[in-house]
């Protein structure tokens, strides 16, 4: 295990991974050669430039607390997809063990509730509804099972995570492991099932947007907006007035706004004044809408 | 990263399935996925959508309204004096994504809900038509406010049932069919009917292009509109909003000028002008939900409520407008919002 040193942390956009259990994550782990860091107790989390998994234990409360507690890990706030993946038990047999599923819907059996990870990109999955369980189901336990897949996790993980991003970006694949028997499936069992849809799940992913939507100003404009907004003093009105200026200059496609707002904050002095900081505001309206 | 075709998903609610408008509507999407949900708000109103992104991949949402088939008219409207006024929700959102639509501030979701009862929808205009508080004029009923149904007719035939549902009623009801769509071939085979007007929503192709995104070309719309009026429809114009974009003079006078060389004057009913107004919520909602949109930054003046022009702008564009129209129409035949 290592702890990771700050200067690695990851400035691109990133993938998170969260499993159950260690076996469905080892293929991961193994493929995207990640590694294991130190980032709190309890917390399991391997690390890459691209990707992270977590692993957060049985249950939906614990799928939870762990999800809630990785998204606000600073090396994790780069995280623009969340994955789920895992095996879960099938009530029909004709879903064959081994069958992969991408989820359209997960009904919580606790609370009545159901969840919809939205569905807009491309896939070839088949894909299923999901019922997140508080104990493993049996087929001839109960009289309510419908025709649906069934797992204790991910429920937990889509309300935990759809607290920090848009449910666009919420995934759920599952794996048939079981037709609802009380067989405890080993550790190698697992681990095949999950290897064996390692491929078609990368695939998927790679096909993920992963810019965020805004990203109109960039890190070197917003420099200058802080700057200007610093040398002139302005209020808080104001500044938001002249990003409101700056937004518009980057959306009509024109470029040189560093140069725009240097020009003005170098014109006028450290002590500004009301009058001059008018001045200066009318300033950057002429210049960013000629 | 490529997206599901729109309508990839149907979320049908329950009950809804059972309606002759939503199996046909089910019938035409025989490959989209089908979920079924108790109520469409679970979807429609979920938290933490991208509406950006949905508008490029919607999903149809079929729904039973329950309450509320008819609204009281609004403010935001140039009928909005008229105490007959209503509209009503047929559908929530609309296939077509124009920058300054306030639908991207109302909704959390760029999803399209069709509601399917629409006995429901003809019942409580019949009770609103009995008990309007003018009965010396027609009840006067938008049914495009929230949405363009012409521009979804191939998929809802909502216009369609209500021109039928419309037979017979001159005198006691108006409905308004406002659309960007050039598809009246959609509705070419009825013959026209004095209780139906149709109103094209018309801009400068170059806000078309810029603003109006997934929208038929003006030229399209026109000739739609021109198709209309040989057909013997009442056709209303509406340029609403006017927007200033850059040369927007120009721009709106040619505008004029191409309308007028393919319409008659005295072949419209009247004609709408508008600029740009928006609820402040919606507006501030639709600027979080989009911030790309250029539109939100300009400087707008927040009046009452609403965002909007400076007043001086408004009347400079709306009197330019209006000016333009006089010299081919009569004004009592403009109206202004």
């Amino acid at each position: 295990m290592e702890s990771l040193p700050r200067s690695s942390y990851s400035h691109g956009r990133m993938i998170l991974f969260i499993f159950a259990l260690l076996p469905e994550a080892q293929p991961f782990l193994q493929r995207l050669k990640l590694k294991k860091h130190s980032l709190g107790t309890g917390l399991e989390i391997y690390l890459n430039d691209e990707y992270a998994a977590l692993i957060t234990g049985i249950g939906k409360v614990p799928a939870a607390v762990c999800t809630a507690r990785a998204m606000q890990l600073t090396e994790l706030a780069d995280v623009v997809h969340i994955v789920n993946i895992g095996i879960c038990g099938c009530r029909e047999v004709t879903a064959p063990v081994g069958k992969c599923f991408l989820i359209n819907n997960i009904k919580e059996m606790a609370t009545g509730r159901t969840f919809f990870p939205d569905m807009l990109e491309k896939h070839s999955f088949t894909e299923g509804t999901l019922i997140t369980v508080d104990c493993p189901q049996k087929a001839d336990s109960s009289n309510t099972l419908i025709p649906a897949l069934y797992d204790m996790e991910a429920a937990g993980i889509f309300q935990a995570a759809s607290a920090f991003i848009s449910i666009d970006r919420l995934h759920f694949i599952k794996v048939v492991s079981d037709h609802l028997h009380d067989k405890l499936l080993c550790r190698d069992t697992i681990q095949q099932l999950i290897d064996s849809v390692v491929d078609e799940v990368l695939n998927f992913v790679s096909t993920f947007s992963i810019t965020l939507p805004i990203d109109v100003i960039n890190e070197q404009e917003h420099a200058a907006l802080d700057n200007l907004q610093l040398a002139l003093r302005l209020t808080q009105t104001q500044s938001a007035q002249v990003r409101d200026l700056a937004m518009a200059f980057r959306l009509s496609g024109r470029a040189g706004l560093v140069e725009k707002l240097s020009v003005v904050a170098n014109n006028f002095p450290k002590n500004s004044t009301k009058a001059s900081r008018k001045l200066a505001l009318e300033q950057i309206d002429h210049a960013l809408r000629a | 990263m490529p997206l599901e075709p729109s309508y990839s998903h149907i979320y049908v609610e329950n009950g809804a399935a059972d309606y002759p408008f939503a199996k046909s509507l089910l019938e035409k999407f025989k490959r989209a996925k089908v979920i079924n949900i108790h109520d469409y708000k679970e979807v429609f109103n979920r938290p933490k959508q991208d509406f950006d992104l949905q508008k490029q991949s919607p999903k149809l949402i079929l729904a039973v309204k329950k309450d509320k088939f008819l609204y009281d008219g609004s403010r935001f409207v140039q009928d909005s004096n008229n105490i007959n006024f209503f509209y009503n929700a047929l559908s929530l959102n609309c296939p077509y994504d124009c920058s300054y639509c306030y639908l991207q501030g109302m909704y959390s979701s760029a999803n399209q809900v069709c509601f399917v009862n629409l006995e429901d929808f003809f019942s409580a205009t019949e009770q609103a038509i009995e008990v309007r508080r003018d009965q010396s004029q027609p009840l006067y009923l938008c049914i495009s406010y929230d949405t363009d149904l012409l521009g979804f007719e191939s998929i809802a035939p909502y216009c369609r049932k209500w021109i039928e549902f419309c037979r017979g009623r001159a005198g006691e009801l108006l409905i308004e069919i406002r659309t960007k769509s050039a598809n009246f071939s959609a509705l070419a085979d009825l013959p026209a009917d004095p209780s139906v007007v149709l109103a094209w929503s018309l801009s400068p192709q170059e806000v078309c292009h810029r603003h109006e995104r997934k929208t038929p070309s003006l030229k399209s719309r026109l000739h739609a509109m021109s198709q209309a009026i040989q057909a013997g429809w009442q056709v209303r114009l509406c340029i609403d909003p006017i927007l200033p974009i850059d040369n927007w003079d120009a721009c709106y006078r040619e505008l004029v000028d191409i309308i007028f060389m393919e319409i008659k004057p005295e072949a419209l009913l009247d004609a709408h002008l508008g600029v740009f107004r928006m609820s402040t919520d919606f507006f501030s909602n639709a600027r979080k939900r989009r911030p790309a949109q250029e539109l939100f930054y300009r400087p707008w003046k927040r009046e009452r409520g609403t965002i909007t022009h400076p007043e001086a702008e408004r009347e400079a564009l709306t009197n330019y407008v209006k000016t333009l129209l006089a010299k081919r129409l009569p004004e009592e035949k403009i109206r202004i919002w």
